[in-house]
């Protein structure tokens, strides 16, 4: 009787540890393969990010090629996009600049002077009536304001996988899973530029 | 998404509440989608209505392309930002090929917005969407033609549309939907009666390591269906439970199932967190829903 109670016993603590044995190696497998799951969004949406970006790039030589066709359309602003076209696809980034904040920021750096050179550009424009009526232009022009749209859905696309990505990272367990297998906190974009600024309130409504 | 420490919870919990609450004030609620013509600022007459509604399920119908045409009385903030969230939350278009196609009409902010779904990129580039709200819709809204700027705008979209896409039609994917319910569904039941079936054999021989490993099998299968998160709550319910099957049989000298009480908050974990209990219970039934089509900005806007 005795002898059969603890033959149950050491059997019911053997079964015990085989199978925390299994689940732990269940978790930490299923855990781990999460984790890349999360990254390989990340890296996903960065090259979406990388698309809409070069897309725009594309764009310029076009936009440009037709200002240009205008008379005596100012150089200096045409010049500006131009450089900033090509510093601002000098700039790529490879997987691991992906959890390094300072190569994001570098991105954005270039691609935000060329932001800029463009809409100085299409302010310049406004002055032209010959190009706003031209409908190579107006097509353009729609192109490029649905491109920096793109940009920004990618963005906070890119964001919403960095952020996904990272939250599981540094929760617990999972961030013992995450230190042993030297997963790095991905980076995220600023925010756009004025999006800080908070928006009008119009009380008449 | 808001963190705080054991302390400070009910502050946080407050705090939370206010910033949802800010963040509901700020955002434009977005309308429902009530068929394929929303139109909430009264742009079009219940005939008009029906007719545009007419054209569009024919579109799709033949083409399978899913057009929707909204007005709204105005927007708070871009209209840009507002059809995609609104494009975004329908899923205009079929998931696999993400050929949706929205029109948003601000009618106090005279704006209006074609909004591409992914796969109509190539054939209603930004340019030419940008051309038909100039050339289609702007001229017509400016005389106050709503019925007639939205039908040009519809007809143009339309044969920019056609031959891209000849596909099964929504039908197919609203079939389909269901059916995903119904198999994850008997393939629990099933699972759950074998859980019982080798419960009744196991209990025979041995109730403890019954117990155990029912309880163990129940959690490690709702673990693998459901994921990490269960294993907290499943692994000790399971034991527990098995266990205490257990002990309650041996109290009262009974043989019935100590695997069935492991395995019953197991399996129960399974079927509520399994992917057909967690939603998918909305789309093709009967009325108007959106195929699962994707958006990624593409389009133009305008005003008149």
């Amino acid at each position: 009787m005795n002898k059969k109670l603890l033959l149950i016993g050491c059997g019911a603590v053997l079964a015990g540890i085989v199978l925390v044995a299994v689940i732990l190696f269940f978790y930490v497998s299923s855990t781990y393969n999460g984790l890349v799951a999360l990254d390989e969004g990340v890296s996903a949406s960065w090259s979406q990010v990388e698309n809409v970006y070069q897309r725009r790039a594309d764009l310029v030589p076009n936009l440009v090629a037709t200002v240009q066709g205008a008379a005596d359309f100012e150089r200096e602003t045409l010049e500006a996009v131009v450089s900033a076209r090509s510093r601002a696809t000098s700039v790529q980034l490879s997987g691991s600049d992906l959890q390094n904040p300072q190569a994001l920021a570098r991105f954005e750096a270039a691609q935000g002077a060329l932001s800029s050179a463009l809409s100085r550009l299409m302010v310049v424009v406004e002055r032209y009536p010959d190009i706003k009526a031209n409908q190579n232009f107006l097509s353009l022009q729609d192109e490029l304001a649905g491109t920096e749209n793109r940009i920004a859905v990618e963005r906070r696309r890119f964001n919403e996988a960095a952020q996904a990505y990272n939250t599981r990272r540094r929760g617990f367990p999972t961030r013992l899973v995450a230190g042993w297998f030297d997963f790095g906190e991905a980076a995220y974009f600023e925010a756009e530029e004025g999006a800080e600024t908070a928006p009008e309130v119009d009380f008449s409504r | 998404m808001i963190q705080g420490s054991r302390a400070s919870v009910l502050p946080g919990a407050a705090l939370c509440l206010v910033l949802t609450a800010a963040a509901v004030a700020q955002e434009t609620p977005l309308p429902e989608l009530t068929g394929r013509v929303v139109d909430d600022a009264d742009l079009l007459s219940p005939q008009e209505e029906t007719q545009l509604e007419t054209f569009l399920a024919q579109l799709e119908a033949e083409t399978s392309v899913q057009l929707v045409v909204v007005s709204v009385p105005r927007i708070d903030g871009t209209i840009e930002d507002y059809s995609l969230r609104l494009a975004e939350a329908w899923e205009i278009g079929q998931a696999e090929t993400d050929n949706g196609a929205l029109v948003l009409v601000s009618r106090d902010d005279r704006q209006a917005q074609i909004e591409v779904g992914y796969g109509l990129e190539g054939v209603i580039p930004d340019g030419l969407a940008g051309r038909i709200v100039r050339d289609e819709l702007a001229p017509r809204f400016a005389a106050g033609d709503f019925a007639g700027g939205l039908g040009a705008t519809a007809q143009a979209l339309a044969q920019a549309a056609r031959g891209e896409y000849e596909g099964a039609g929504s039908r197919a994917v609203a079939a389909r939907r269901p059916s995903r319910r119904g198999v994850s569904t008997l393939v629990l039941v099933g699972l759950l009666l074998l859980l019982q079936f080798l419960g009744y054999i196991g209990n025979a021989f041995h109730p403890a390591g019954a117990a155990a490993a029912g309880g163990g099998i129940a959690a490690l299968l709702g673990f693998l269906m459901i994921g990490v998160g269960s294993l907290f709550w499943l692994v000790p319910l399971g034991l527990l439970s098995g266990f205490g099957a257990t002990a309650f049989t041996r109290a009262t000298a009974g043989r019935t199932g100590a695997w069935g009480y492991g395995g019953i908050p197991g399996g129960g974990g399974m079927v509520w967190g399994s992917p057909g209990f967690r939603g998918d219970f909305g789309g093709g039934l009967g009325g108007f829903a959106g195929g699962g089509g994707g958006f990624g900005g593409g389009g133009a806007s305008g005003s008149w």
